[in-house]
C-alpha cells in the first residue's frame, strides 16, 4: 500500500467523524438518543429575567405534552413571536419524566424558545408561584419596567395573549 | 313546584357549606347504582377523582386499592368517580372505565359521572382530586380536599400523605391539621 492510498483510508473516517459531531450538535436531542431537556433552574423564572433587560417583554409558559390543552395552545406562541419582536418565550415542560424520547418529541415541536425541563411536584409549583394551584398551562408574563408578572392559568387564545401584549406596548 | 324549589333551595344552600347530600347516586363499572347511602355504618368516604387517561391518575390505582383496604375496615371506604368529558377524551369512556377497573383490580366502586354534576358538587378540579368526607346526620362534610399525598411519581419518597393524615385525624376524633392541599393533575373541563 503506497502513503497516498493509505492516507485516503485513514481521512476518509476521520472527516465523517467530524461531519457526524457536527450534525450532532446542531440537531441537539433530535439525533442524539441520550440527551436529555437541561432542568430548570431559578435563572428560567420570568421575575428573574425581567430584571436584566429593559426592553423584552418575557413569557415563561409551563406545559406538559400529556396535557391535551397544553398542546392546542403551543402554536399560539408561533405567531406571537413573529408579531412581536420583543418577545422571548421560555418554555418549562412538566412531564413525568425528563427522557431522550421527551426531548426528541419536544424537539419535534420546533417551539420559538429554549425548553428546559421541571418535576411536577406541589413543590416545584409553590416555588414557581404562591398563587398558582397547579392547572396547566401556565403562563407568566413580565413587561419591561415592571415588578410584577401576569399569571394566566389554563389555556388562552391567541387573540387574548395578543390584546395583553397590545396594550402593554401601547 | 314548591317542593321541588325548596329541594334545589336545599342542595344548593348544602352545596355552599361544603355539605354532601348522602342521596347522591352514580352508576358503577358493575353497571349497579351506588349511593352514599348503601353505607349505613360508614363514618365518611374517600372519594377521588380520577380517570382513565390523565398520566398522573395512571401513578395511583395500586395506592387507591390500598387506602381502600386499608380504611374501609374502619368505617371509611373509598369511592372514585370519573367525571371528565367523555367527548373530549375517549379513554373515559363507561366501556374504558370497566376495563380498566378490571385490569386495576379495583377493590373498590369506580363511579361514572357523565353529567359532571357530582365534580361540580365536590369543587373537584382535577384528576386525581381527593376528598375526605364526613357523616354529619342526614348529610356529610367536606373535611379534606386536595393531593393524595405529595410525590405521585414515587411511593416510597412520600412524605407527606395528606389524605391518610386527615383520615387518621378524623377517626381520632380530631381536626384535620392540613384541610386543603394542592393538586396536580389533568383539569377537569366541564362541558358548557
Amino acid at each position: 500500500m503506497n502513503i497516498q492510498k493509505f492516507l485516503r483510508k485513514k481521512r476518509t473516517p476521520r472527516i465523517d467523524g467530524h461531519l457526524l459531531l457536527l450534525i450532532l450538535f446542531s440537531f441537539g436531542c433530535a439525533h442524539s438518543y441520550a440527551q436529555k431537556l437541561p432542568d430548570w433552574t431559578d435563572e428560567i423564572a420570568v421575575s428573574k429575567q425581567g430584571e436584566l433587560d429593559g426592553q423584552s417583554i418575557f413569557i415563561t409558559h409551563y406545559f406538559a405534552t400529556w396535557c391535551k390543552p397544553c398542546m392546542e395552545e403551543l402554536p399560539v406562541f408561533d405567531r406571537l413571536t413573529k408579531e412581536h419582536p420583543t418577545l422571548v418565550v421560555k418554555f418549562v415542560c412538566l412531564d413525568l419524566e425528563n427522557t431522550p424520547k421527551l426531548c426528541r418529541s419536544i424537539h419535534k415541536l420546533r417551539l420559538p424558545g429554549e425548553v428546559c425541563y421541571l418535576a411536577p411536584t406541589n413543590e416545584h409549583i409553590t416555588h414557581i408561584s404562591p398563587t398558582w394551584d397547579g392547572t396547566l398551562p401556565f403562563t407568566s408574563i413580565r413587561f419591561p419596567g415592571e415588578n410584577t408578572s401576569i399569571e394566566l392559568s389554563g389555556k388562552q387564545t391567541s387573540q387574548s395573549l395578543q390584546q395583553l401584549l397590545e396594550r402593554h406596548e401601547n | 313546584m314548591k317542593t321541588k324549589l325548596f329541594l334545589l333551595f336545599l342542595v344548593v344552600t348544602m352545596i355552599a357549606f361544603g355539605q354532601i347530600p348522602s342521596t347522591i347516586s352514580l352508576k358503577n363499572v358493575d353497571e349497579k347504582m351506588v349511593s352514599f347511602s348503601d353505607y349505613p355504618t360508614a363514618k365518611g368516604f374517600i372519594v377521588i377523582f380520577t380517570c382513565n387517561h390523565c398520566p398522573f391518575a395512571k401513578l395511583y390505582p395500586k395506592r387507591l386499592n390500598d387506602l381502600h383496604e386499608k380504611y374501609k375496615e374502619l368505617g371509611v371506604p373509598l369511592i372514585a368517580i370519573s367525571s371528565m368529558d367523555t367527548i373530549s377524551y375517549e379513554d373515559d369512556s363507561y366501556l374504558k372505565m370497566i376495563q380498566k377497573a378490571k385490569k386495576e383490580h379495583y377493590g373498590f366502586p369506580y363511579l361514572y359521572d357523565p353529567t359532571q354534576e357530582v365534580a361540580k358538587l365536590f369543587h373537584a378540579q382535577k384528576t386525581p382530586h381527593a376528598f375526605v368526607i364526613w357523616r354529619n346526620g342526614d348529610h356529610f362534610d367536606i373535611k379534606y380536599s386536595g393531593a393524595i399525598d405529595d410525590n405521585g411519581l414515587h411511593p416510597n419518597e412520600v412524605e407527606n400523605p395528606y389524605l391518610s393524615m386527615a383520615v387518621d385525624e378524623l377517626l381520632q376524633g380530631k381536626k384535620v391539621s392540613i384541610p386543603e392541599t394542592m393538586t396536580i393533575g389533568c383539569q377537569i373541563y366541564f362541558r358548557k
